[in-house]
């Protein structure tokens, strides 16, 4: 496998009116291509100071996916590798609802939401969305429902795939089930079996969740593969690898991909600035 | 003449560039460096409602840190809502339940301080109501008169601010507005700026509106929209072609706007009640709110209060 490197565009906007004019853009892509990265990574948004963040206004500016594709060319990026999108982050667009993956309620919202995005992915030639799997664990309060999350992860993935897109599954630092592992006193290795966790039903039990409708050990029928660390079974699901140095967490956080690859072999590794 | 800070700002920090609400400290920053140049008070944006509820615990508690830093109180807010045609439009008829609930909302969540205004844009952006016409006019200030009897019932004045690209901004459309609302519930807040960039002469239109005037904003632009930005998708101002920066301090060097001429009529119609400043996107091509904001209070205490005395001596 080889693995290309992708840069998150989300690195530009440092402020809710930044990075709107179309020759911001062209700066932050002939950097990227400078600096040697052949793809970047789009990031979902809302509102129309969210010219990349939003299909719409992507296609109103550049005309069509086409001419975005065009325009990275011209600057010298070769491909979209992906796009985040937090399911649990209020959109104008969509009215504003405060989703939840782990409310089942919400789910048919979820997925109507993310139609939007895998018609440009798939328009885009993009293989991969990068979906954040709930929200902070603050806002869940003790309403983390691992079923649910996986349900709808798995609704999702079969969605994507008909689009030709795979779903990546991202758990940040903020999930509910982010620290299944040092905080409860277990194995701290990335590695360690899921099993000899005390606080393994969290993470395990979604793990269970995702893989119950498809193989554990090939690409999952549904298209959904989690972006985390913690088994070596995980890995041969992950299909991106999100690098990233943080000042305010501890350490670096990696996802190695060993399994989906783009259309031109290359798996691509995207890149951010702390976001933690 | 008190003067107040509409509180646009940012700020470096060793995670890039902040806003003052990211901790207790940036805006323990932010309160005092307004302080210290000599600022009475500020004005803010309402959705700041949950940011002020997680980190202060209610807007009475925010505002006594605020005056705990020297400044007076909080004097205006702005109402900054997402319009949109299908659930929230002022020339929309449908639309009006959710506006009317929503400023019952605002006005209950604002009700431990004392306001002087709640600012809004008064249209949708321009290309979302086009075309622009008398009925759709008359349709949106017959809102805004409910609006402000709603607010009024709050003990606060509603006040609108026309941006260059909403769909109330020529004369025409101005004028159409203002004849159809009633002067008892709806007002005027002046963005200097503004009325500029669309082409009114703020100086004029103020003369012709300031019985009905509350509020400014007082700031400078070097351009008026000569080519249609105003109705530039999806971003009318970020996106314009005529400039990447609109704003500037007022008495900047290249600014078209007559602020002397602006504060003696202001001076001139007994004008009683807060100036605010207003610094949008001041940090934009290497701007610095932090100087901006002292630039313009060098320019309101140096150059604006002797024409005050000037024109009130007369």
């Amino acid at each position: 496998m080889t693995a290309g490197w992708s840069y998150a565009l989300n690195q530009w906007r440092q402020s809710p009116t930044s990075f709107v004019r179309l020759e911001e853009h062209e700066r932050a892509f002939k950097t990227v291509s400078a600096a040697g990265f052949r793809a970047v990574e789009l990031w979902a948004g809302t509102g129309r100071w969210s010219n990349l963040g939003r299909p719409e206004h992507l296609r109103l500016n550049y005309g069509s996916a086409a001419g975005f594709l065009d325009r990275l060319a011209e600057c010298g990026i070769d491909a979209v590798s992906s796009l985040t999108w937090d399911p649990s982050a209020p959109a104008a667009e969509e009215g504003f609802e405060l989703r939840s993956t782990s409310r089942p309620a919400d789910h048919g919202a979820i997925l109507r939401a993310a139609e939007t995005y895998l018609e440009l992915l798939s328009e885009l030639g993009c293989e991969r969305i990068v979906v954040r799997a709930t929200e902070p664990a603050g806002r869940l309060g003790s309403g983390f429902d691992a079923a649910a999350v996986a349900s709808v992860l798995d609704r999702l993935g079969a969605a994507a795939q008909d689009h030709g897109v795979r779903v990546a599954v991202d758990i940040d630092c903020l999930s509910p089930s982010a620290r299944p592992t040092a905080s409860r006193g277990c194995s701290s290795s990335p590695t360690a079996p899921s099993s000899t966790c005390r606080s393994a039903p969290r993470i395990s039990s979604w793990r269970a969740s995702t893989r119950s409708r498809s193989s554990a050990t090939t690409r999952p029928a549904s298209g959904t593969s989690i972006s985390r660390t913690p088994t070596s079974r995980t890995r041969k699901r992950a299909t991106c690898f999100r690098v990233r140095k943080s000042t305010s967490c501890r350490g670096t956080r990696a996802v190695r991909s060993n399994a989906g690859s783009s259309s031109s072999g290359a798996t691509p590794v995207s890149s951010t600035l702390p976001l933690c | 003449m008190k003067w107040s800070y509409m509180d646009h700002w940012r700020s470096a920090s060793p995670n890039g560039p902040i806003d003052q609400w990211q901790t207790l400290d940036s805006m323990d920053r932010f309160l005092k460096q307004v302080a210290a140049v000599g600022y009475d008070a500020i004005d803010t944006f309402d959705h700041r409602y949950f940011q002020i509820m997680d980190q202060y615990g209610s807007v009475s508690n925010y505002q006594e840190f605020v005056q705990e830093r020297g400044l007076e109180r909080i004097v205006n807010t702005f109402h900054a809502a997402v319009y949109d045609p299908r659930t929230y439009a002022p020339h929309v008829p449908e639309t009006h339940a959710n506006i009317l609930e929503d400023f019952r909302v605002t006005m209950d969540r604002w009700s431990g301080i004392s306001l002087d205004n709640i600012i809004v844009m008064p249209a949708t952006l321009y290309y979302d109501m086009e075309p622009v016409t008398d009925d759709k006019i008359k349709t949106t200030a017959e809102l805004w008169n409910k609006v402000g009897a709603i607010t009024l019932d709050a003990g606060v004045k509603l006040t609108c601010h026309h941006e260059f690209f909403c769909g109330i901004q020529s004369k025409h459309e101005l004028d159409v507005f203002y004849a159809n609302t009633d002067p008892a519930l709806v007002n005027l807040f002046v963005d200097t700026a503004q009325h500029c960039i669309a082409t009114v002469d703020p100086v004029d239109f103020y003369e012709q509106y300031a019985d009905r005037v509350t509020g400014f904003h007082f700031k400078d632009t070097r351009h008026q929209d000569l080519v249609g930005d105003y109705r530039r998708r999806p971003d009318a101002e970020l996106m314009a072609t005529t400039t990447p920066k609109w704003f500037h301090e007022m008495g900047d060097e290249g600014g078209l706007v007559d602020f002397e001429a602006f504060m003696r009529a202001v001076v001139r119609n007994g004008y009683e009640g807060w100036l605010s400043v207003e610094h949008d996107k001041a940090n934009k091509l290497g701007g610095d709110h932090a100087e901006s904001t002292a630039i313009a209070r060098w320019y309101a205490k140096n150059v604006l209060d002797r024409i005050v005395a000037e024109e009130g001596s007369k």
